[in-house]
């Protein structure tokens, strides 16, 4: 509960959370305010479509640009329009491009794992293991939202 | 009957090939019909030969009436019953060869074309048998290598990844359809988390967490004490007059610790909001 970067936990009882699941909540609330701001009157549908940009691209910001997940899925949500563009860039970075002709059984947690199409075996898994536990934290903060906010917390 | 077939061969005597012909004839009706009868009895051959004697038998009976005609003659006046005893003579004639291809003892050329046939036939027999023997081992290997080892052990983990992937994403998916369904009471987090945008103002809000938990620290101390004194007055109250209690007990209470509840009350009502942000940050 007391741990922040300058301090560290001095009690080790308390559960210990980093500063990246901090700004990920951050983030997420403060994309939660934002969203409630400026569509006040959408419906549901379109409201959940955005809470749902909202979570990723807090994920993808909390997880920062050296993951290559991050960054493909921040083009994907904030470049909608400009993606041959970013796709150009990120491949300019230094992402080989795989030969598309070769069928491997990791092609499905390449089309699950943003970005993963362009990455050789090894760092797949290696942006899989991280993404997914982003991916973990960002379903326990929204759990934990929810369990608070709802008709049983509070 | 046994001593015209004597004379018309007399050399076969001394071969072994025949050399208990004659008693064994007469005794092979019995034979063959008790061999009919339990064809699968394996004292005698342990091997299956009752199953592939059966095709074989007529195809050396022909080659063994083609070559020695002698033999013909000797089963037509021995044998009355010969075709129900054509297997048994037939497994008797193959365990004889195989005794004489050990002593190598061919006389007769006609004998050795026979014994070529049979053994040609007999290294068919062993082909047939040894047929299935590698197919199961290949079968076996197939198996292994499509069922067990590294390659599945792989496949299953990306499937497990695969689908610990799906779910996780279809659950922040379904959250966040809950989160918009909850979105008039999510209002309230506009007022307070509107201001502390900025990250200054972020990290003094951290900071007065502490102070926050601690203000709530007191108040349940304060409350434990307050709960302490009414439930002594309660046990005081109880010895001395137990008819008065249930009418004092609790207004007693209320009215000792009036003032400490209301400042519970209100630490509380200021420390909500940011009690509140601790546990939305504190998921684990």
């Amino acid at each position: 509960m007391k741990s922040s970067t300058r301090n560290p936990n001095p009690n080790p009882d308390t559960p210990r959370f980093g500063p990246s699941k901090l700004m990920l909540a951050f983030r997420f609330l403060r994309a939660l305010t934002l969203v409630h701001r400026t569509a006040p009157n959408s419906s549901n549908a379109a409201r959940s479509r955005r809470i749902q940009r909202a979570a990723f691209a807090s994920m993808a910001y909390s997880a920062g640009p050296r993951r290559a997940w991050s960054r493909a899925l921040l083009c994907r949500l904030h470049f909608h329009r400009a993606r041959r563009r970013c796709a150009r860039r990120s491949r300019a970075a230094g992402v080989p491009r795989r030969p598309s002709t070769t069928r491997s059984p990791a092609d499905g947690l390449r089309r699950l794992v943003p970005g993963g199409t362009g990455m050789d075996y090894c760092s797949l898994l290696e942006e899989t293991a991280d993404y997914i536990r982003c991916l973990s934290e960002q379903v326990k903060l929204m759990q934990s939202i929810v369990d608070s906010v709802g008709p049983g917390g509070r | 009957m046994a001593f015209s077939y004597q004379e018309h061969h007399p050399f076969l005597l001394d071969s072994p090939y025949f050399p208990r012909s004659p008693a064994e004839m007469l005794l092979v009706p019995q034979q063959g019909a008790e061999m009919a009868n339990n064809a699968s009895s394996s004292s005698c051959f342990p091997y299956p030969y009752p199953s592939e004697a059966s095709p074989v038998a007529p195809a050396t009976d022909a080659g063994a009436y083609g070559t020695s005609a002698p033999s013909v003659d000797s089963h037509t006046v021995c044998s009355p019953v010969a075709s129900e005893t054509h297997d048994a003579e037939n497994k008797r004639k193959s365990r004889d060869e195989a005794s004489l291809m050990i002593t190598g003892e061919l006389k007769n050329t006609k004998e050795g074309e026979i014994k070529k046939q049979r053994r040609l036939r007999g290294g068919q027999k062993k082909t047939e048998e040894k047929k299935p023997k590698p197919n199961d081992s290949k079968g076996s290997k197939a198996c292994l290598d499509t069922t067990g080892g590294y390659v599945t052990g792989k496949a299953l983990m990306l499937d497990e990844i695969i689908n610990y992937v799906q779910s996780l994403q279809n659950q922040v998916e379904f959250l966040s359809m809950k989160i918009a369904s909850l979105s008039p009471i999510l209002y309230g987090f506009n007022v307070d988390f509107g201001d502390c945008i900025d990250q200054p103002q972020f990290q003094k809000l951290m900071r007065s967490i502490p102070e926050a938990m601690a203000s709530a620290e007191q108040t349940n101390q304060l409350q434990a004490k307050a709960f302490g004194n009414g439930a002594t007055g309660y046990r005081v109250m109880d010895n001395s007059t137990p008819l008065l209690l249930q009418v004092k007990g609790p207004a007693s209470f209320s009215h000792q610790d009036g003032g400490s509840a209301l400042q519970v009350g209100e630490q509380r009502q200021g420390s909500l909001d940011q009690v509140g942000f601790i546990n939305m940050c504190s998921f684990q």
